[in-house]
This record gives C-alpha cells, structure tokens and sequence, in this order.
C-alpha cells in the first residue's frame, strides 16, 4: 500500500477548501483561514486527489517508499 | 469497463480527465490528441513565470507519467471528420474508433495581424517565441488591460526598457472589476513605471519587416519594438449539463470550450479558469464511468501583478454595489445585489478570507 507525505506551501494557499471538501480526514481550515494537513503521512489516496483539486496547487504530495526495517 | 474514451485536447482539461478516468479505476483505452507539440502544461503560468524566466518546468506532469498509467498521449495531432453516429474520427488521420468521445479542445486567443514582433500569449510556443524576442531596450507595447495584458506588464515591469499600455475602456478591468477596482489598479500600473493609455485603442501598427511604431485610435504613436496583444479569445462554446455531456450520448465537453449548465445560477456559464477546467474534467470522467459527480462550484480565478496577488470568486456581469474593505496592498470587495446578496468578490493580498467567501457564494 502506498503511502504519502501531504505538505502544504503556506505562502500558495488560500484557504479555497476544496482540499477539506475532499478529503475531510486529512486537511482542515485553521483559525487563520489556511489549510493544514492532519497527518504528515497517510495512506489515503484522497491526498492525490486533494492535490490535484487545489486551485492554487499548494499541496504537494509525495509517494514515500516503504523503509525496510535493518 | 472497457472500450475506448478518445480525448480532443491535451490541456489541463483533457488531461486531467485522462487522469481521473484511471484513478476511478477506468480500464479500457484512453487517448488523448493536442495539437501543440507539447506534453500538457500549467497554462497560468506562461504569463508569470515562464515569461519572467523564474520558471521554466511548466508541466502538469512528469514526461513517464502517461505511458505509466496507460494515457497514450498523442502530441502535433488532431481530431478531425468525428462521426457522432458511428462512434469514429480521424486522428491524426488514423481511423479511430470511440466509445467515449471528450471534446476539450478550448479556446483561441483573440487575433490582431501585424508585422513580426507583434505576438499573442496563449500557448507555451508563444510565450517562448516572445521571451526569446525581448532585451532589456526593449520598447514593449501591451494592447489590452486585461489578465493576461496586467500580468505581461507587471512581469516586464523593469526588465525591458519601456512598457505602455493600451486600453479601450477608462480603467483595466472596469467591466468586470468595476470602476473602484479598475482605478486602483491604474494608480498600481503606473506606480511601476508603466505608460498606461487609456480611453483609446489601436489603429494600426507601423513597420514593414519589423514592427516599428504603433498608431493609437486618438491620433498618438508609441515607439515599439515588441508588441504583445492580449485582448481575449475565440471558440465555439459546447452547451453540456451539469456533468459535462452533451445531447449526443457519449459525447462530452469540459474546460474553457463547455458552456457548463450551473443548477444553482439556473444557466449556463462558459468560464475560462483552471479551477473550473480542473473540476470539470472530473465531472466528465466521472460520467464515463457511469458515477455522476455533477460540478456546481463557484467560479474561481486568480492574477499576481504589480505586488498584488488578485484572487476573484463567483460570477458577476452586474451588480448593485461594491463593498470594498481595507486598502490598496490588501483587500476585499464584496459584489452584491440590490439585496446585499454576495453575488462575487475579489482579495486583493488577502488570501485567508476565501475560504469563508466560497462558503458564503455557495450558500
């Protein structure tokens, strides 16, 4: 199962919400309008589709390789 | 499901349908036909970045990205003698059969003829073309205070040695802005060092194997060595419902070419923006696969020029009065009705009252 890294450029978003519109589990609108991602990391490929629907494409969501354990 | 979903255009609204058919779990074939040379690219970014040269990895997606995921991805091509009845066309004059055929073909920009060094801003081709035919002497002359003109100029504000603008109406943006907005932005074109004309437009432009001068409709001429026309586009609008098809079965339309029926205006609305190309592809793609997700949301477009990053919602072509708050490097004005219904409004480097705005606008 594929994992991913949500980061959000705060100087992109606008707090448009379409990102909590979509994945509600993952983003939220903090006091100051922006949005945060809940979780640095998750499974959930609603993050993609997050991403791709950001107007402003603030969110950057990266396919994080499974780490071997040593 | 399988079969075949043929793609006309290769913007963000054809392609990014290819990519939602495969992420709904479509397994047939998709094709997607462009006629630029070019693999798909973020269009908003030609007149910022690109043509400032802070940027120039403009795609949508990485090169491997389409044959990874089965998105044949056919550039130089187009779609031609498509026959709705028998469900074929030829692309790139090959017979093709389709089950499933979206037409994202968008627009054209708006043309005025001129000798060489006069351009227009609308494909990757073309805004490489003018960066490469710009100098820091460079006379530039903009015709057109519009998005994509404001932006031009803001962005070659100081990197060539004159911008003047040339705009028909007596503020930028006055008919869709209004005139409070227009003529802060005015005060914004000049206090960056930009000639702006308003009031007048263009004659002619002077120059035989190069253009030389441009003749203003007020009788006025302005050295140019470079001319950039901004001033709209052209295309067919394809009427669609709220999922993007049309009234052919298996025939669809999404981005700037679909006039989108809109179930909470009670109309259609044609709209050239990348969120409403982005949503509608996914709309289309939607529908193909049989799972309606019909797209009803509030316009949305943004513009950064001259220090202020623009940000409008909604969809006003009247309105009873402006409420604007704040001031001119940061913003918001609130288009109502006559009953203070928020109709559309733009931020002005106040991006954190959006959210709260679209909640209102979809209220």
């Amino acid at each position: 199962m594929s994992s991913y890294r949500v980061t959000i450029d705060p100087s992109l978003c606008s707090g448009f919400g379409s990102c909590v519109d979509l994945a509600p589990a993952l983003f939220r609108l903090a006091a100051g309008g922006l949005a945060t991602a809940v979780t640095a990391e998750t499974s959930d490929p609603a993050a993609v589709e997050a991403a791709a629907a950001c107007p402003m494409s603030a969110i950057l969501v990266s396919e994080v390789q499974a780490e071997k354990a040593a | 499901m399988t079969g075949t979903v043929l793609i006309a255009g290769a913007g963000l609204a054809g392609s990014r349908t290819a990519e939602t058919l495969r992420s709904l779990g479509y397994g047939g074939r998709i094709v997607v036909a462009g006629d630029e040379p070019h693999p798909p690219y973020e269009r908003p970014a030609l007149s910022k970045e690109l043509l400032g040269a802070t940027r120039d990895d403009v795609w949508l997606r990485p090169a491997g990205f389409w044959p990874e995921h089965g998105i044949e991805m056919l550039l130089d091509t187009a779609v031609t003698q498509v026959d709705r009845a028998e469900r074929t066309a030829l692309v790139g004059g090959e017979q093709t059969n389709w089950d499933a055929l979206v037409l994202a073909t968008g627009v054209r920009a708006r043309r005025m003829s001129g000798p060489p060094g006069v351009h227009h801003l609308r494909t990757l081709d073309d805004a490489l073309t003018l960066r490469n035919d710009l100098d820091e002497s460079s006379n530039v002359v903009v015709v057109g205070a519009g998005f994509i003109g404001g932006e031009v100029a803001s962005t070659l504000s100081g990197t060539v040695g004159s911008v003047t603008v040339i705009e028909p109406q007596s503020a930028p943006l006055e008919r869709v802005l209004g005139p409070e907005i227009g003529g802060m932005l005015a005060a914004r074109h000049r206090a960056h060092g930009i000639d702006l004309r308003l009031n007048t437009g263009v004659e002619e432009f002077i120059g035989g194997a190069r253009v030389e001068q441009v003749r203003l409709t007020n009788g006025e001429t302005i050295d140019a060595d470079v001319v950039v026309v901004g001033i709209g586009s052209v295309g067919d609008a394809i009427t669609v419902d709220e999922c993007g098809r049309t009234t052919t079965p298996g025939v669809y339309a999404c981005g700037d070419t679909a006039s989108w029926w809109r179930p909470s205006l009670g109309r259609n609305v044609r709209t050239e923006h990348w969120t409403s190309a982005a949503g509608q592809a996914r709309a289309v793609a939607s529908a193909i696969v049989g799972a309606p997700s019909p797209y009803d949301e509030p316009g949305f477009f943004w513009s950064d020029q001259f220090g202020l990053r623009l940000q409008h919602l909604g969809h006003a072509d009247k309105w009873h009065a402006v409420v604007i708050e704040g001031d001119e490097e940061a913003f918001t004005a609130r288009y109502v009705d006559r009953e203070g219904h928020l109709l559309a409004a733009l931020a002005g480097n106040s991006s954190a009252v959006l959210g709260s705005l679209r909640r209102e606008l979809a209220a």
